[in-house]
């Protein structure tokens, strides 16, 4: 709860302007636990990329990928959070500053083109002082696809969404000599 | 509050422990068994993929807990990393009743009669501690036939002209193959190999009272839901506490072994489930607690007589850590080939175990457990897209069209990877945790390169329009097949314990577990540690006379 005002405070003033600076409507207005919603925005625009909604079917922002994240990050993933901070606002700087807009703001293809150069470590070093940008975008990668193609009972995969378009069926009991007829 | 004296403590109820807790309770001495997690519960990890042994990222399935167990992993350069059991590098074992005898993916391999004469079959390799078992496959060979039917396996080895010879056949028919297993077995078989059903500790046919096995998708990894997989906390354990002579004690983390200024073991001290520290006498004690923890129990326990610890004059403890360095290939089909019929993994071969040119040991081949999607996300051909719309489709269009064949490769001990606890960082309970350092032999990565072209070539003749490599045998070893911290020997001054698992110099204190492994063969582990369970508990009831034993 610390963590996530005081990452509100500073990433949020930049984004929304003054509206929302009354730490207790943000509590009653974000539905996440531990991202603002501004970071949340952020997220879901890099899991969206990393699993993106296509010809077989929906995305990470389908199958609530960011709700995954968000639990676990309160949670057992709690070792993470400042990964997760000072990854966002590395990202966010960069962004305003090569392309004067914030992450979620920018055309999918510029997203893209931003997303490969962080997985090469190519982003502009004084913004990523602190954690290597490389590592960041694995984390998230990482995590996304925990998110999509995990247990729904954790926040993601919504409806086993993922399992749908694999092919696969759930409950996953697969009775015995079910596979007879393939010989 | 004391606790009653008892005969026997065994520590760890996995493989090794429940065998020998079952064995001593039935020849009527009185036992406590400690296990530092609980019983298993299907119930609380029914499907869940990221709460599996296979994938533990949010959690070990069946313990132990990640926030009070850490451990330090030492690299090559010097360098130290806190690791819990939710990351890699742990080398984590199940912490529950049963151990990974509850989610493994139940493979019951007999070693081969070579893999108990490394050194006589290949001679000394440098840079190795490579040596001979100080008991032949004949000595083991009928507490092999004893763990296949007490603890229940089904198999059929008589295609398979490598089988290592036994006096009785399995208890239960052979499963059939799956789908893709059928398509690998016949290419196997037009290269002039020799695949045959992999041996199960599942139940084929109702067995022990028990239902037969339904084929379930999450078996490796996973508890059973019908209890046809077969560990020692349905089978032994349930037994010996029928015999009203032993005691499971759970929940309860044990710190130390208590030795007395004769040299001679007297209990140990504990900490039970409400955290408090307790201590248990009794007249031996056996510890069977897997290579990481049995070797940090005998290390942390350390007296004016033992100050470097128990068994640990020579300091062999903890050293010769191995695992298995697991290799294989992978390859694409134009059609779905896979039914995720469960576990997975159906046929083997041994063509590859011994006798190959150029090769020390080798290993065996086997199709793939069933790899569940998240899992899936991390096999890709090199170079392949990790994330995007590439790693969707791949996703997407080949999870049921992927085929692997994979192997256990014989690792080549080395000293110099190994166990030791570290001076600083303590568990929840305040005892020195386990450091993992060295690396696998350097012989290991091209053993595993030779094995996946094999594996690839099988691949090919099965008709894969893509296949790939994916080879093992680097970095620190362990994990869940570790094995050889605590090595049985002649030699008091090359082992730490001799021909039975008893301690040297120690004659009331016992290893039971993979511990005692000169060399970890080219198999999975867990019927050979079965088997050991009842080898030394064999010697200690033929031994025992009362409060002491039978010279």
């Amino acid at each position: 709860m610390k963590h996530s005002r005081r990452a509100f405070l500073r990433t949020g003033v930049a984004g929304f302007g003054s509206i929302l600076l009354m730490p207790s409507c943000i509590r009653e207005l974000s539905p996440y636990k531990f991202f603002t919603p501004v970071e949340a925005r952020c997220v879901i625009a890099l899991c969206e990329q990393i699993i993106p909604a296509d010809e077989y079917g929906g995305g990470a922002t389908e199958a609530g990928v960011i709700h995954y994240i968000d639990r676990q990050l309160v949670a057992v993933f709690d070792y993470d959070q400042l990964m997760y901070q000072q990854g966002l606002e590395a990202l966010q700087l960069s962004c305003l500053k090569l392309h004067n807009k914030r992450f979620e703001a920018l055309d999918w293809d510029t997203q893209l083109q931003i997303l490969k150069s962080m997985e090469s470590n190519e982003m502009p070093e004084k913004y990523w002082e602190n954690i290597s940008s490389g590592s960041f975008f694995r984390l998230v990668i990482g995590h996304t696809m925990q998110g999509f193609y995990g247990a729904p009972r954790h926040g993601g995969n919504k409806n086993y969404m993922s399992y749908k378009m694999m092919g696969l069926d759930f409950p996953l009991v697969v009775g015995r000599n079910h596979y007879a007829h393939l010989s | 509050m004391a606790s009653k004296h008892v005969n026997a403590i065994v520590v760890g109820a996995g493989a090794g422990g429940g065998v020998v807790a079952k064995e001593l309770a039935e020849q009527g001495l009185s036992v406590v068994l400690f296990e530092r997690g609980g019983w298993p519960e299907y119930d609380k990890h029914i499907n869940d993929e990221l709460i599996s042994q296979r994938t533990s990222v949010l959690g070990a399935a069946f313990g132990p807990d990640h926030r009070k167990n850490p451990r330090v992993r030492i690299y090559p350069d010097g360098s130290r990393e806190l690791v819990t059991p939710i990351k890699g590098g742990y080398g984590n074992n199940a912490a529950c009743v049963g151990s990974g005898t509850v989610s493994y993916g139940a493979m019951a391999w007999r070693f081969m009669p070579e893999d108990f004469k490394l050194r006589s079959t290949y001679g000394h390799v440098e840079g190795s501690t490579l040596e001979d078992w100080p008991i032949s496959y004949e000595d083991l060979e009928p507490f092999y036939e004893k763990a296949e039917w007490e603890i229940g396996v089904a198999g059929d080895d008589s295609q398979n002209p490598f089988a290592p010879g036994r006096r009785k056949s399995y208890p239960m028919p052979p499963f059939e193959n799956n789908a893709e297993g059928k398509m690998l077995a016949s290419a196997c078989k037009r290269m002039g190999l020799h695949p045959f059903p992999i041996p199960m500790l599942r139940n084929s046919v109702p067995y022990n009272g028990r239902p037969a096995c339904i084929r379930n998708r999450t078996c490796v990894g996973f508890a059973c839901p019908v209890d046809g997989k077969n560990g020692t906390h349905n089978t032994v354990i349930p037994k010996a506490m029928a015999t009203g002579n032993c005691e499971v004690r759970v929940h309860c983390q044990v710190a130390e072994i208590i030795s007395d200024a004769s040299g001679r073991v007297r209990g140990v001290r504990y900490f039970d489930g409400q955290g408090k520290g307790r201590e248990q006498t009794a007249d031996l004690v056996v510890i069977s607690a897997s290579a990481t923890e049995t070797a940090r129990l005998l290390l942390n326990s350390r007296s004016e007589r033992f100050p470097n610890g128990l068994g640990n004059n020579n300091d062999w403890v903890g050293r010769n850590l191995q695992g298995h360095a697991y290799t294989g290939a992978l390859g694409l089909f134009d059609d779905a080939i896979t039914d995720f019929a469960g576990p997975g993994a159906t046929f083997g071969f041994c063509d590859y175990n011994h006798h190959n040119e150029g090769i020390i040991g080798g290993g065996l081949l086997c199709n793939e457990f069933n790899a569940m999607p998240y899992l899936f996300t991390r096999l890709r051909p090199p170079g392949a897209a990790r994330w995007g719309k590439e790693h969707k489709a791949f996703q997407m269009k080949n999870i049921k069209r992927t085929a692997g064949l994979h192997g256990p490769i014989q690792e080549i001990p080395n000293f110099e990877s190994r166990v030791t606890v570290d001076t600083d960082v303590k568990d929840y309970w305040g005892i020195p945790v386990v450091a993992l350092s060295g690396e696998r032999h350097p012989m290991d990565h091209e053993h595993c390169k030779w094995l996946s072209a094999r594996a690839e070539a099988v691949l090919k003749e099965a008709g894969a329009s893509y296949t790939w490599q994916s080879v093992g045998g680097r970095g620190l070893s362990g994990g869940q097949h570790q094995a050889g911290t605590a090595r049985m020997g002649n030699d008091p001054k090359t082992s730490v314990t001799n021909r039975y698992g008893q301690v040297h110099g120690i004659d009331n204190l016992f290893v039971a577990d993979g511990s005692l492994f000169v060399s970890n063969g080219g198999f999975n582990p867990a019927l050979t540690i079965l088997a050991m369970g009842y080898w030394v508990a064999d010697h200690i009831t033929k031994t025992w006379k009362g409060t002491g034993f039978k010279s």
